[in-house]
């Protein structure tokens, strides 16, 4: 199970928009329509898409196994391929000399060498195998909160792309300066936040230098 | 106030979060660390693996592992120096049920969540796996309680006059009792 597995690490958001709690026909819909389609074989980047809880390649998208509880469970995968610059490198360097010996040349046109450069990369590519990864992804659906079990900068950035566009909803992910700012505005505390200063513990002289 | 002056403003007080952690750790040795939240009780303490940071560009940073970091006379020194708490393990209890975690002190993100109850009996009407991801939920909720609860204060006319001495007369404790560990009293 991709979800819940091992002690959790998550990262938390608040959705909202038109339809903050669709029905379990709506999601089950938006999961199958934005579903992990796989990688080109000669493509570079990253790909992503939402795969069933159970495993990587879990395509089933089948009711029981999505609502367990209060929650939606699904994956979030990312299918990246590239290859390393040196090893680009250096297949290019050895198909330019075997170039230039069969031609009888010491040296090639900038054209030819930039030809044999995208024609090396295309056959790396084909022999590459992507990098398969996929993150949890429980919803609490009637709490409008969503959590994705990782913290990674890009994954966060991928996860929110991909799921406001399938949902059609917004996601706010939990901040601890937005939640001020949030909590002040409520309470009218607003001026209180903008005067606040970083706290200052110092007591420089009596800190010991011996320790 | 639109949401964007809010972010605005969120960036800029972006250090709550590492005074948070600093706060929570000084709650727990000074007043036993226990909460009144509006969900019930909890208790919490600093567990192990401390990192500090000063609050600058070029922050100065220390960290600590193993052997109760928390009195180490290390842990004295750096908060002397003006290093707050930037990420700790923690350990929060509510009834019977214990929750051990790290806590970010740049986004408040859990990781390495783990709950041990006990007391916990196998209930075949009950799906494991919902309950141990409510069990985290519950858990994110207790934490944005304490936070609600550190914001309060920090917003409040009272802070500097009362909470931040009470946060350097510890430090000050903190450090005298260091002195004495080491001998340089």
């Amino acid at each position: 199970m991709l979800v819940g597995r091992g002690a959790l690490s998550f990262k938390t958001f608040e959705v909202s928009g038109k339809n903050p709690t669709p029905s379990h026909e709506r999601l089950l819909e938006r999961l199958e329509q934005f579903a992990f389609a796989g990688i080109d074989a000669q493509e570079e980047g990253a790909v992503h898409g939402w795969v069933a809880p159970d495993h990587l390649f879990d395509g089933d998208f089948a009711s029981p196994k999505v609502f367990r509880g209060q929650y939606a469970l699904f994956a979030l995968r990312i299918d990246t391929k590239k290859v390393p610059g040196p090893v680009l490198a250096a297949h290019t360097a050895l198909a330019i000399a075997a170039a230039c010996e069969a031609d009888g040349v010491e040296k090639l046109p900038a054209k030819q060498k930039r030809d044999l450069k995208r024609e090396v990369k295309r056959q790396l590519l084909a022999e590459t195998p992507p990098v398969q990864r996929a993150y949890g992804v429980f919803w609490n659906v009637r709490a409008r909160k969503v959590f994705l079990q990782s913290t990674s900068k890009a994954v966060v950035e991928a996860f929110r792309a991909l799921f406001e566009r399938a949902f059609e909803l917004n996601l706010e992910p939990h901040s601890p300066g937005m939640r001020a700012a949030q909590f002040a505005r409520e309470r009218g505390l607003t001026q209180a936040l903008r005067e606040a200063r970083p706290l200052a513990l110092y007591t420089s002289d009596r800190a010991l230098a011996a320790v | 106030m639109s949401k964007s002056d809010d972010l605005t403003l969120a960036l800029e007080r972006s250090f709550l979060a590492s005074e948070f952690l600093t706060w929570l750790w000084f709650r727990c040795e000074v007043e036993g660390g226990v909460f009144d939240l509006p969900s019930g009780g909890v208790s919490l303490a600093v567990e192990d693996a401390l990192s500090l940071a000063s609050w600058d560009d070029d922050a100065l940073k220390a960290s600590l592992r193993g052997g109760a970091p928390t009195r180490r006379p290390e842990a004295a020194n750096a908060l002397a120096s003006g290093l707050l708490l930037k990420k700790a393990r923690f350990i929060l209890a509510r009834d019977t049920r214990e929750w051990l975690f790290s806590l970010d002190g740049d986004t408040l993100d859990l990781s390495s969540v783990k709950v041990v109850d006990p007391d916990a009996e196998e209930d075949e009407d009950e799906d494991p796996l919902a309950t141990k991801l409510a069990a985290g939920e519950e858990l994110r909720g207790a934490i944005d309680a304490l936070y609600g609860e550190f914001l309060a204060q920090r917003l409040d006319g009272a802070w500097d006059r009362v909470e931040v001495p009470r946060l350097r007369e510890w430090v000050r404790f903190k450090l005298e009792h260091a002195s004495k560990q080491v001998g340089v009293a």
